[in-house]
């Protein structure tokens, strides 16, 4: 190709880049507006349902209530908010590790099953029927296996979070271009290489897109494992102390919630991230 | 000339297993290709001409006979890397720069970085894509991507190219620039060659020879050197034998599609 060429699109992507960053600040300005006019109209349509069909304040709390419930002080004068931020703080700890330990195994665990026919024979049912396993039965065991503290979350978030990943790196590896791999015996590259430097960065788009799915059952699971033989901190003892005071002001418990939902978006946004910054480059759409 | 022999097939046969039944893609094919020419395979879809492609490259197997490249076994040259393949799709990696892509091949091998480079961008100029070393692959058109799937064919320096379609996707003028590339290529390198086509055209005026195969089971029915002066330019396409030649070949081809199949 010419040279004029070359530099005309040399320093378009120059204007590409400035143009760029401006329009990040606007797109995300645009979504914070977004999220908060979402917010606005879900609190409306909570107030018309609770007028409209006369639910006492306890059945269903006034949007401002539980808003005001945010702000209020408790008797050793904490802020609701810092006592709950610190709680999703505990959570988030188990949600995350629960997270790491459920991706690596079922990324192992999805490449066994995909690149090898014994282990798929020996491991498939293993998978899918651990799928089936009801958590909140076996959550009690893992605690008095493994304590109440960070590690029976991270265990049970983990079991949670794994068959996602599984069966999306086994698909994922599945749909690698057959040809991709052909190439690579051509140069006799050993399975590992194969794998590294083809199979698993081909099936990275869809792996993200499981660990999106395991990190809302990582939130989930953390909560579980601290609803058994309470524990001292964290979402799940709050929303049980919450579910005592329903009767009388179930504000707490909203709250609580809408602190879980915080929490799960925050790693849902930390995977997206992770996602752009390592398959970003590839043009995929999603 | 050496008596090394580029590539040789000794009566291959291949079956393959399917649902509905044996299907017998290449019948008893032999084939001798001495080192440096260049013969293209030319015949109906579904003849068996990748296959037998595939089983010089050791992709697949063969059900029965030898093939033999770069006078080693087709398992033994696949180890040694005798030869290089190139696939009719660029099969790049898509998250790869232009020059990591080109330089995969010698990063598998072992090589250093700075070496490797040195050479991935030698191969990438004498493609003609200097300038495109950092571009990813979907920024480019599918004749670039296919160049730089050529680029990275040659980075080992193989005596033998194994190449099935590489053009089949691209336009007329692109595919006449692609080959006439190929042609100057293999003037300094003198590898030997064998190419899948579906261009008649195309065959005669890269080849030194012209296998034409029968529609499955795959059977080799002509094989006609090509009488054209070398260096090929694009003069060669004018010469009166051009055309003989492409008549003689088409004459072979309508005979294999209208034979009955099997």
């Amino acid at each position: 190709m010419s040279n004029e060429v070359l530099q005309a699109s040399e320093s378009t992507d120059l204007v590409a880049s400035r143009v760029g960053a401006q329009s990040r600040l606007i797109s995300i300005a645009r979504s914070i507006i977004r999220g908060l006019t979402a917010l606005v109209c879900v609190c409306l349509v909570w107030e018309a349902i609770r007028r409209g069909f006369h639910f006492s304040s306890i059945t269903m709390p006034s949007a401002w209530s539980i808003w005001q419930k945010f702000f209020s002080r408790d008797s050793q004068g904490e802020l609701f908010y810092i006592f709950l931020a610190k709680n999703i703080l505990v959570t988030g700890r188990g949600a995350v590790f629960g997270l790491l330990l459920g991706a690596i195994s079922g990324v192992t665990i999805g490449v066994l099953i995909s690149t090898n026919r014994l282990f798929r024979r020996a491991l498939l049912p293993l998978v899918i029927s651990a799928q089936t396993v009801p958590i909140v039965a076996i959550a009690p065991a893992v605690v008095l296996f493994f304590g109440t503290g960070t590690l029976s979350k991270t265990v049970v978030a983990g079991f949670l979070t794994f068959f996602p990943a599984a069966v999306t790196t086994a698909r994922g590896i599945q749909s690698v271009p057959v040809d991709s791999v052909n190439l690579m015996r051509t140069y006799n590259a050993s399975w590992w290489t194969v794998l590294t430097t083809v199979k698993i960065p081909f099936a990275l788009p869809l792996i993200f897109v499981g660990l999106e799915t395991s990190a809302a059952f990582s939130v989930v699971g953390a909560i579980v494992a601290e609803l058994p033989f309470g524990s001292k901190n964290g979402l799940g003892v709050v929303i049980l102390a919450s579910w005592q005071f329903y009767t009388i002001a179930p504000q707490s418990l909203y709250c609580t919630v809408i602190g879980t939902c915080l929490l799960g978006a925050l790693i849902v946004a930390a995977i997206r991230i992770a996602a752009r910054f390592s398959v970003g480059s590839r043009q995929h759409e999603f | 000339m050496s008596n090394q022999l580029g590539l040789e097939a000794t009566g291959v046969s291949k079956i393959f297993d399917t649902p509905t039944g044996t299907l017998l893609a290449v019948d008893n094919v032999s084939l001798k290709v001495p080192a440096g020419e260049f013969v293209s395979v030319i015949g109906p879809s579904g003849c068996g001409k990748s296959t037998l492609l595939r089983m010089f490259a050791d992709l697949d197997g063969a059900t029965s006979g030898n093939l033999s490249v770069a006078d080693l076994p087709s398992n033994e040259a696949r180890l040694q890397r005798k030869y290089a393949f190139v696939f009719q799709a660029p099969t790049l990696l898509p998250w790869k720069s232009v020059l990591k892509n080109v330089a995969l091949p010698l990063k598998i091998m072992g090589t250093g970085k700075e070496e490797r480079e040195k050479v991935a961008r030698e191969m990438i100029n004498l493609v003609g894509l200097e300038g495109f070393e950092n571009r990813l692959p979907w920024q480019l058109s599918g004749g670039m991507q296919q160049r730089v799937s050529i680029a990275r064919a040659l980075t080992v320096r193989p005596p033998v190219l194994l190449m099935d379609e590489p053009f089949g996707a691209l336009d007329e003028i692109t595919r006449d620039k692609m080959n006439q590339e190929l042609v100057n290529l293999r003037a300094t390198q003198h590898q030997t060659v064998m190419f899948i086509t579906h261009s008649i055209a195309e065959a005669v005026f890269l080849s030194d020879r012209v296998v034409v195969m029968s529609a499955r089971p795959g059977r080799i029915i002509a094989d006609i050197k090509i009488d054209l002066p070398e260096p090929r330019t694009a003069e060669s396409r004018l010469h009166p034998n051009f055309s003989a030649h492409v008549t003689a070949i088409r004459g072979f081809l309508v005979d294999a599609y209208n034979a009955p199949q099997k």
